[in-house]
């Protein structure tokens, strides 16, 4: 499987007024470094529009906005803390819409590990102990911990 | 109750796009929907996108459906062709 998660691909204290503003600001992180191409971006904005990416979990909502390899150089799956929450329509029902206080924002090149990904993320999410540790992370170092202990693809310092 | 099963046959899996229409198709009906993936014991509820994901569906998995329900037979037949079309693919 791919490596997936990068140092410099974990922020804390993200902030961004509205989900639009979010995937420019954290896809702007991934082009910046070299991850996509510069029609990410508007690829994964389009994509939320028609397919939210929300998820409400036990008392805590997620999002988890991608797009197609075509957009993508180096797979990778950025985590932001945010500040404050963002609100995003819910996958599968994009009329209930969640207030998303954690971010995986995914680069994907190869469509087996999308599924991998996607199995890997949702096992966190259904898992309270991993979930916790993800949500009450108190710094950028805490979270990057969490998210190298309990997100389960191959890591790789940048 | 009634069961099918069917193989994952679009280029890229049930990843969220499919599976996100593969929940809100679900969703229309009443009757309780389970996926389960073949030769494992790993199943979830149909209505739910989280537990549908996690069971990490590639394309040539085999998934059976099961539905039991007021409208079992019409929600295990829509969910089929669903699959059967491609997923949108």
């Amino acid at each position: 499987m791919a490596k997936a998660i990068y140092d410099d691909l974990v922020f804390y204290d993200f902030e961004a007024a509205d989900a639009s503003e979010l995937i420019r600001k954290l896809g702007a992180e991934f082009e910046r470094k070299g991850f996509v191409k510069d029609t990410y971006v508007d690829a994964v904005a389009a994509r939320e529009l028609e397919y939210p990416t929300g998820l409400q979990l036990d008392g805590f909502a997620v999002a988890m906005p991608h797009t197609s390899g075509v957009h993508v150089n180096t797979p990778a799956i950025g985590v932001a803390r945010l500040k404050h929450p963002v609100t995003f329509g819910h996958m599968g029902d994009p009329e209930h819409l969640v207030e998303a206080e954690l971010i995986f924002m995914m680069a994907i090149l190869d469509p087996d590990d999308q599924i991998e990904w996607l199995r890997s993320v949702m096992k966190v999410f259904t898992n309270k102990e991993m979930m916790s540790e993800l949500c009450f992370a108190n710094n950028r170092e805490e979270l990057l911990e969490a998210v190298k202990k309990n997100i389960g693809v191959e890591t790789v310092d940048a | 109750m009634r069961k099918q099963s069917i193989t994952i046959n679009n280029k890229t899996g049930l990843h969220a796009r499919p599976a996100s229409d593969f929940v809100k198709l679900a969703n229309q009906f009443s009757s309780d929907i389970q996926v389960t993936k073949e030769g494992t014991s790993e199943s979830a509820n149909a209505k739910s996108i989280i537990y549908l994901l996690s069971l990490g569906l590639n394309k040539g998995t085999t998934i059976e459906i099961t539905a039991e329900g007021d409208d079992e037979d019409a929600a295990v037949d829509a969910l089929i062709a669903l699959v059967d079309s491609g997923l949108g693919e």
